[in-house]
């Protein structure tokens, strides 16, 4: 069965371009673009991707509403262009599972996503 | 990354790039403070945007610019501020480059009984995209005409045992599309000038000048054309 994940982020070229890249690797992936296309689309999920600096709200702030609130067991982690060390604080802080760097491009995030969703896999 | 990926993705990068450059642009110049958290909201989403394409360059570069304009707004930095508009500025411009803007195909045949004339002109074009024949005389220029059709013709005025005007009228009568003569010699301007005219070429161009006067000529003629 095809790992859902949740891709969160302001930036419509992103979300086209992770999007198609992990759904070519076999994943179902649904997308938002801020808080009003969120929905509820969270607590179904395997994985949240979320980005960190968007217009309304901080990704992290955001991500601690998805787990805390609406109970959602998703894996949670950040995706974003901030510095690594400020990605792995800001994940640490928000209680979420960890971090990816958008620097690293596409390629390697689509295999990082590969790794974690084994893991994620693995401990269910 | 996956090239074609980055194919698929790129216009709309160069796209989207440009227009938060240009937003950021406005914001960053703006008269009185300026709008930084536009400026910096853009330079972020844009350093995201160009990082997952693989553009490590224009990431940092956007981030860079990104950390300026919070030295701007936190400190009131105006170095920072100017040194953010240079960033933006660079940004655009180098993603304005990732389109490359490639010359039409143009075909030229030279018409030449020096195979190293030919071969050099032939060389300085090809490399920028042009497709290039020789012919050592008129009667394999006319063979040449019909297939390899040229938007250009470059003429050597002292072809062995033809006149001037009867190489001319032979090119053109054996094209079977449009074609600009330019007539090529080792003699001067006025005086190649004056034989264009004569037998209606529709340029002329000195050896005495290089082979890089030659080349700039027949550009020319094909930016008109």
């Amino acid at each position: 069965m095809p790992t859902q994940i949740l891709l969160m982020d302001d930036s419509a070229l992103f979300l086209d371009l992770v999007g198609t890249a992990l759904t070519e690797a076999g994943h179902q992936v649904t997308v938002a673009r801020d808080l009003s296309e969120l929905g509820a689309q969270a607590a179904d999920v395997d994985l949240v991707l979320m980005d960190v600096q968007m217009p309304e709200a901080f990704g992290d702030d955001v991500a601690m509403v998805v787990r805390h609130v609406r109970g959602s067991r998703a894996a949670i982690y950040l995706l974003s262009s901030l510095a690594p060390d400020e990605l792995a604080t800001r994940a640490a802080d928000a209680g979420l599972d960890g971090f990816i760097s958008k620097q690293i491009g596409v390629e390697a995030v689509v295999a990082r996503v590969g790794e974690i969703v084994g893991a994620v896999a693995e401990a269910s | 990354m996956n090239d074609a990926m980055r194919s698929r993705f790129l216009p709309r990068f160069v796209a989207t790039g440009s227009e938060r450059c240009a937003r950021a642009l406005a914001a960053v110049t703006a008269a009185g403070g300026g709008v930084p958290a536009t400026v910096r909201g853009e330079l972020h989403t844009l350093a995201g945007e160009a990082g997952i394409l693989g553009f490590g360059d224009l990431a940092e570069l956007a981030q860079s610019g990104e950390r300026d304009s919070l030295a701007w707004a936190e400190a009131g930095d105006v170095a920072a501020r100017a040194r953010c508009a240079i960033a933006i500025r660079t940004l655009a411009a180098r993603i304005r480059r990732l389109t490359p803007v490639e010359e039409p195909r143009r075909r030229l045949l030279v018409v030449d009984d020096s195979a190293l004339v030919a071969a050099e002109i032939g060389a300085e074009l090809r490399a920028i995209g042009w497709e290039v024949e020789a012919a050592a005389d008129v009667e394999s220029a006319e063979r040449r005409l019909g297939e390899f059709r040229p938007q250009i013709v470059l003429l050597d005025v002292n072809l062995p045992g033809r006149s001037l005007a009867d190489s001319c009228a032979r090119t053109r009568a054996a094209a079977t599309g449009p074609i600009a003569i330019c007539l090529l010699s080792g003699a001067t301007d006025a005086e190649l000038a004056e034989r264009a005219a004569q037998v209606g070429a529709d340029a002329w161009v000195s050896k005495i000048g290089g082979i890089s006067g030659v080349v700039d000529t027949v550009r020319a003629m094909a930016a008109k054309s």
